[in-house]
């Protein structure tokens, strides 16, 4: 007997039985469509959140500064631990006295320009973006209300994360509308701004839109030269970034002090009354008079711009893995949300020698290469923070999902296995009298072996093959609809899929199919050739 | 043709043994068309079974178409039963979900009969015993004697040497039996082929055999000359 006709007649075996092989491949579809459902959507899923992970800019940011520099090893006194304790408390606590005595005696480490530029230079890294911490006060223009916060990180953070807030603001618009494209008039207010400013029922929230913001971006008076403050006192507000070739040209002088003939007394005298390091403030220099705000009361004005309030920001809230992501690259989150082309002409016009460049933020070509370059930071001394533990920690989370399911989906096939080994033993408890006529007729047990095996293999490659087109369906079904709720949610397309089928995963789950299908019919082939003809032909 | 030497056939079930067949002898020439007659339980079907390789005896030789039987292993049986036996049961024993033509062409699926070759060979068969009309009806939509017709082609489609024959009229009526008695020895002597036939009903062994075999109690009552 040819295999061919074997092979013919399972295919005629199982047609002919069509409600028991319908039964059977239910259940192989099932386990299959649970098995390709499976790996294609843990890869989809994993796929799926480095997809929005590529797309959130902000993630892919690197925030290094220079560091702190301790002046010295605390002395042993300092470490001194006293009590009975097991040596580990011991040493964890000497190690956070260590750490509070170098705090207060280390020297924090400005960026220099040269620095960060140099960074910007290495593989994977597009952009750096140098981020300054500058206080600003803002308020009503018609001067109803005056809130005074430090909100730049505010500058920072929309320089750095413009993408991320753009798209997040999407669906955070609690009032009003997001900034057009070429808005550099407008400004968004945190909830928490809005607050400030007086809008605190949520009837009177949507009033704050329309109306006119003045911000004054200042900064620390101890990082302002002399300079700047006699330029603030001399000139009109704001007139220090239309004079800042004036104050260049002094940095100049300055530098090349010591090319002149003046005595070294008159060379130092010059330097202290250019960088005011020497010199104190006076009072009404001081941008901000509130008594008892110690923060505030270092503040020097910079510069004045006023925008238009076009819509509210949701302040924090659960909003998933992105809301979180946001949360740890801003922090708090700014309270003024600028257009990023002003933030970046802001930046442009700021002299950083009196903006203090306390940081950087890199901008990496993909996420996997975040953990070289943090390493490279870390040895050329920079101190840095990124996102990516959060998407190791993620990754870990999927893979252990995936061999979790992976078991689950393997034992709803070992499942259907037995049952299938179950039905085929019944169907050959049924078909005993058809053996027992073949056998009559002259087939061999091996005819009979072939053709048992034959037809569970056959179940289960159609049964495979059909879970492929089932799992297919479905995923595009499940696709439809979680992009659409994900773009509802975050209000930007999302190009991603769920479910990612790999020829590798098919193949697998055909192979699996069929080999699980062929061994659950070994029992009952071997049963039906072990029958003896006579008997089978007379049993009913 | 058919040699058979001092066959017992004893059937064990727990602590009793049936003797259905008791030191038995016999001999049939090709060609010829014997009736086994007997009794319910005189041995006939146990030795039927045994010429057709079904069942082994327990004690004796048995020599068919030039093979010795009890020197077969499994595998030499199940050709042995394909090449040289064509079995006629009472029951039909066709297979239900399969067209006559289907049920005709299987001995010849199983000896490996290219598919068109087999076809034609089945078709033939089935016109032969005036199924052609017939070829793709399943055997519950045949009747007892078209169906019985059936198993007769399928006996004869690959010209075996001896055709064995189990009481084949014993689920039909008087006129059926008759014809497909016909068809029978008409197929049997156009392939020139020895016929076994067992029946308990003398009438009929009389009116369709050249020779009776009479057995009871599992021995040789008369009508072996050996």
């Amino acid at each position: 007997m040819k295999l061919s006709d074997i092979a013919r007649m399972a295919f005629l075996n199982l047609w002919s039985r069509k409600r028991r092989t319908i039964l059977n491949l239910a259940g192989i579809v099932t386990g299959c469509t649970m098995l390709m459902m499976t790996f294609a959507g843990t890869r989809g899923v994993a796929d799926g959140i480095h997809a929005i992970i590529d797309q959130t800019e902000g993630v892919r940011r690197i925030g290094f500064y220079a560091g702190w520099e301790p002046d010295s090893e605390p002395p042993e006194e300092v470490l001194e631990v006293h009590g009975e304790m097991s040596e580990e408390r011991r040493e964890r606590i000497q190690q956070i006295l260590r750490d509070q005595w170098l705090w207060e005696h280390g020297t924090y480490s400005e960026l220099e320009r040269d620095d960060y530029e140099a960074v910007a230079d290495w593989d994977h890294v597009i952009e750096v973006i140098a981020g300054s911490s500058i206080l600003c006060r803002y308020e009503l223009s018609d001067g109803s209300t005056v809130v005074e916060r430090l909100s730049e990180d505010a500058r920072e953070g929309r320089c750095d994360t413009a993408s991320l807030v753009d798209m997040a603001t999407g669906e955070r618009i609690v009032a009003g509308r997001r900034l057009a494209p070429d808005d550099h008039d407008g400004v968004l207010v945190s909830e928490i701004g809005a607050y400030f400013l007086g809008f605190q029922d949520d009837a009177e929230l949507k009033n704050i839109v329309g109306k006119t913001l003045r911000v004054e971006f200042s900064t620390f008076s101890e990082r302002v030269s002399i300079l700047t403050r006699i330029l603030n006192s001399d000139f009109e507000l704001g007139n220090i970034f239309e004079n800042t070739e004036l104050l260049l040209a002094l940095k100049q002088l300055m530098n090349s002090l010591d090319e002149t003939d003046l005595s070294d007394e008159q060379k130092e005298l010059i330097r202290n009354a250019l960088t005011g390091d020497a010199i104190p403030q006076s009072d009404d220099e001081v941008t901000n008079k509130e008594e008892g705000d110690e923060q505030s009361d270092d503040l020097i004005k910079i510069k004045v711009l006023e925008f238009t309030v076009k819509g509210v920001v949701r302040s924090g809230g659960d909003d998933g893995l992105l809301s979180f992501l946001n949360q740890v690259m801003r922090d708090e989150g700014p309270e003024l949300l600028l257009h990023p082309e002003i933030i970046a002409s802001l930046r442009d016009e700021y002299p950083d020698e009196y903006g203090a460049i306390s940081h950087a933020s890199g901008l990496v070509d993909h996420v996997e290469n975040l953990e070289a370059v943090e390493s490279k930071l870390s040895e050329k001394g920079f101190e840095s923070y990124s996102a990516g533990w959060i998407i190791d920690r993620v990754d870990r989370q999927i893979r252990n999902a995936k061999i979790a399911i992976s078991l689950l989906a393997l034992l709803i096939l070992l499942i259907t296995a037995i049952s299938l080994t179950n039905t085929m033993i019944i169907a050959v408890m049924e078909r005993t009298p058809e053996f027992g006529i073949m056998k009559a007729l002259g087939a061999r047990n091996g005819h009979l072996l072939t053709l048992m095996l034959c037809e569970g293999a056959i179940t289960g490659v159609i049964g495979a093959m059909v879970s492929v087109a089932v799992s297919s369906g479905l995923a595009n079904l499940i696709d439809g609809f979680v992009r659409s709720y994900v773009e509802r949610r975050m209000g930007y397309p999302f190009d991603a899929t769920i479910f990612h089928f790999s020829s590798t995963d098919i193949l697998l789950v055909l192979g699996v199919a069929f080999l699980v299908c062929t061994l659950a019919g070994i029992i009952p082939a071997f049963r039906a050739a072990r029958l003896d003809p006579v008997v089978a032909m007379q049993r009913k | 043709m058919i040699i058979a030497k001092n066959v017992t056939r004893t059937y064990t079930g727990g602590s009793e043994s049936v003797v259905a067949l008791n030191d038995l002898s016999i001999a049939i020439d090709a060609g010829e068309r014997v009736a086994l007659l007997g009794r319910s339980g005189s041995g006939k079907t146990t030795l039927l079974n045994l010429l057709a390789g079904l069942d082994r005896p327990t004690t004796g030789s048995l020599e068919v178409a030039g093979r010795s039987l009890e020197m077969l292993g499994g595998r030499q049986m199940a050709d042995y039963r394909l090449e040289s036996i064509g079995v006629v049961f009472q029951s039909f024993q066709l297979i239900p979900q399969r067209s006559a033509l289907q049920n005709v062409a299987l001995p010849l699926i199983l000896a490996g009969v290219p598919h068109a070759k087999r076809l034609t060979m089945a078709e033939q068969a089935l016109r032969r015993v005036g199924l052609g009309s017939r070829m793709k009806h399943q055997p519950f939509q045949l009747s007892g004697g078209e169906q019985q017709r059936v198993a007769i082609a399928r006996a004869i489609v690959n010209e075996p040497p001896v055709i064995l024959a189990d009481e084949p009229t014993g689920n039909l009526d008087s006129t059926t039996s008759g014809e497909v008695m016909e068809l029978l020895l008409e197929v049997v002597a156009d392939n020139k082929a020895t016929l076994v036939l067992v029946t308990h009903d003398r009438e009929l062994a009389n009116g369709f055999s050249t020779r009776i075999i009479e057995l009871a109690d599992g021995r040789l009552v008369c009508g072996d000359e050996s």
